[in-house]
């Protein structure tokens, strides 16, 4: 247990999404230690935070989640952490910018549970 | 008329005894070899150009150039006033000697009308003038006698110089012929290539005067280079200055037949015009090419006014405006029976002849008429293109928009509802209150997205509508408006499907303006349908000042009415409410 990334820093720019999904991962045991509801403000958060994981919403009103993605790889340690990006949208929608971007992976909000978490973090 | 006869005499009277001084001073002359001869040809052409110029003037007294031909023959006494004994009266002569000049070369680039064209041609006409007198007056105080200017050994002495420098004179006189012969080179290619610019009536007017006014030009030219250039005060210069003098002789009288011509060719103009477009029944005929041939206005265009726009639009039947005084640009009206059909947009050159582009004008009336469906159509096809266009853009908005409120409203609670159930499985053994409180929160946001999901399809297209009519639809939305609404005046009966949804959606972004920028009291809806028109109207009591240019919406409304063939209007001034109508063609 101890081994498995436990910080979260949630990312999504709509109120009762992250209320919700906050709540989702400290019923499955996860330690919600911050979030943000824009990308410049994700940056900031995970620089002063440094969560473990940053589960992170690809629409965001400033810039999108891949751009958050890339600048956050970009920052020290920025490589450590396991970022999930997330979308109301399916996977398809994005082709194959998911795969070129440095995250762990995607999940979609609707998929989004304590096993297909636990799945990607392994 | 009789003052400008008694003004006219009296200039006349002017001009004969200024005449009558310059020859007294040229015939007791002390310096003058030939002052008989001199004498002769200096009132010859004086009194010549005053005489000519006042016959312009009284014949065409709103036309300037008889004014400026008598202020030609005036100037021109005072160069021969040089050969006076008397130092006083000399001076006079040598500074303004070739003021006539100048005159000549603004008369000529402001045939036939008078005025000048354009703003640089007044600063060329200024720059003759400088040319033709600044340099004098430096001459003037370093020349202690005349010898420079006439080259006489008795000279009579110079009052006003203050240094006696031949080289400083001689530079003067040098910068100044080298001035005048690039001057007036350009001159020449001016009044050339507005010659090629006009049109056969009116070169035949300009003709004579350029070529009399341009030979003398030329020949002066010629003079300063043989007497101020190569300084040959021999033979050759006589015969040049012989040759200036009689070509200077005969501008008043190619200035005199340039007019007449222009008064008869005028009158062949709308003639021909005429014959033109008699043919035109039978072949196609360009009306503005016409035109522009009889009136010697190669820039003329045509507006045509659509009534029903309330404005003029050109032969492609985009929007034209009529130009402003000064703009060098004027206009005429055009009526045929009564009714207004075009304006003629014309170079104000033409001023002068107003009378002419208003007879040809009204022999072009039916022509132009017929013309004016053609613009119209064309105006109503770029019109048709431009709202198709914005159709598309807003058929494309609109799904952009609902794609986005579909993502960001009820999309989002879903998803939210779907994650708090989660949470609510995972707690319901352990803590089965904190269970039930996600439960509570996830029912909450269920009812959050269908209300937003109802909202949603209600402006896609609202379903009251189309199952209980209009009435119903807008007692709907008068019951959400947080403006009273007064909708006494609407008629409760079903009209066609199309008219009815475009009626809705006026009537609904009406509100919604009158709710956000109107500050109204009341708002007042009433539908009724007369001789198969529906009409639909939406007046407040609020601000005012509302336009359809001003906001996206009611441009869309308004397209949507138009796809219907109906019209919006909208009167709206500020401080007394806003009245928007449409009318849409609806067979019961």
């Amino acid at each position: 247990m101890q081994s498995r990334p436990n910080t979260v820093l949630v990312v999504d720019d709509h109120d009762a999404f992250r209320l919700s999904v906050s709540r989702l991962l400290v019923a499955f045991g996860y330690d919600v230690i911050g979030e943000a509801a824009d990308g410049s403000a994700a940056v900031a958060a995970f620089s002063e935070l440094n969560p473990e994981i940053v589960l992170l919403d690809v629409q965001l009103p400033d810039f999108d989640g891949f751009e958050v993605a890339a600048r956050i790889a970009a920052l020290e340690g920025g490589t450590d952490a396991a970022i999930v990006l997330t979308s109301s949208r399916d996977r398809s929608d994005f082709g194959p910018l998911i795969e070129r971007s440095p995250v762990r992976g995607f999940i979609s909000k609707n998929e989004l549970s304590e096993e297909t978490l636990a799945e990607l973090l392994g | 008329m009789k003052s400008l006869r008694n003004a006219l005499l009296f200039i006349g009277f002017a001009g004969f005894a200024m005449g009558a001084f310059v020859g007294a001073m040229i015939l007791t002359s002390s310096r003058d070899s030939t002052p008989e001869l001199d004498a002769a040809v200096a009132l010859l052409i004086g009194w010549a150009f005053i005489g000519t110029g006042l016959f312009a003037w009284w014949r065409r007294p709103l036309n300037r150039t008889g004014a400026l031909m008598t202020a030609v023959g005036f100037t021109w006494f005072l160069g021969p006033v040089a050969m006076a004994d008397v130092p006083g009266v000399a001076i006079v002569g040598v500074i303004f000697n070739n003021l006539a000049i100048a005159v000549l070369v603004q008369l000529l680039l402001s045939f036939p009308g008078g005025r000048l064209a354009n703003r640089r041609s007044g600063w060329f006409v200024a720059t003759g003038y400088a040319i033709a007198v600044v340099p004098q007056l430096f001459m003037v105080l370093v020349t202690p006698q005349f010898q420079d200017v006439f080259s006489c050994d008795n000279c009579p002495r110079n009052p006003l110089a203050i240094v006696d420098n031949h080289t400083i004179s001689h530079a003067i006189i040098l910068v100044q012929s080298t001035a005048a012969l690039i001057y007036m080179t350009a001159l020449i290619v001016m009044l050339v290539r507005r010659w090629q610019g006009l049109g056969k009536a009116s070169r035949a007017a300009m003709t004579p005067v350029l070529v009399t006014g341009a030979t003398a030009l030329a020949l002066l030219g010629l003079q300063l280079i043989v007497t101020n250039i190569w300084s040959d005060h021999g033979k050759a210069a006589h015969i040049v200055n012989l040759a200036d003098t009689i070509a200077f002789a005969s501008i008043p009288f190619g200035f005199l037949v340039g007019l007449l011509r222009s008064r008869f060719s005028n009158a062949n103009a709308v003639a021909e015009l005429v014959a033109d477009l008699g043919e035109a029944a039978t072949r196609e005929v360009d009306i503005r090419e016409a035109l522009a041939t009889a009136l010697g206005d190669r820039t003329l265009v045509f507006a045509y006014w659509l009534p029903e726009r309330g404005s003029y639009v050109n032969a492609d039947g985009a929007p034209i405006a009529l130009p402003n005084d000064g703009s060098g640009r004027s206009f005429s009206l055009v009526e045929y029976d009564g009714e207004l059909i075009a304006a003629i947009i014309f170079d104000s050159a033409l001023d002068e002849q107003q009378d002419l582009v208003r007879s040809a004008g009204a022999a072009a009336g039916l022509a132009l008429r017929n013309q004016r469906l053609e613009a119209e159509l064309r105006a109503n096809v770029s019109e048709l293109r431009a709202s198709r266009a914005r159709i598309v853009s807003a058929s494309d908005t609109a799904r952009r928009r609902i794609e986005r409120d579909l993502h960001d409203g009820a999309q989002q609670h879903l998803v939210a509802l779907a994650l708090s159930l989660r949470v609510a499985r995972s707690q319901i053994e352990k803590d089965p209150d904190a269970a039930i409180a996600t439960i509570d929160q996830a029912a909450e946001e269920l009812s959050t997205a269908t209300s937003e999901l109802r909202e949603l399809a209600r402006g896609i297209h609202p379903a009251v509508l189309t199952d209980h009519g209009l009435a119903a639809a807008l007692n709907a939305l008068a019951g959400r408006s947080p403006v009273p609404v007064d909708m006494t005046d609407v008629l409760d009966a079903r009209l066609c499907a199309e008219v009815e949804s475009a009626a809705y959606f006026v009537v609904s972004e009406a509100l919604t303006n009158v709710a956000r920028y109107a500050n109204a009291e009341l708002v007042k809806v009433a539908v009724q349908r007369r001789n198969g028109t529906a009409m639909v109207s939406v007046s407040d009591d609020g601000v005012g000042g509302a336009q359809i240019s001003g906001g996206s919406g009611l441009r869309g409304i308004e397209d949507r009415v138009a796809a219907l063939d109906g019209t919006l209007t909208i009167i709206s001034k500020p401080g007394s409410g806003t009245t928007i109508t449409a009318e849409m063609p609806c067979a019961s």
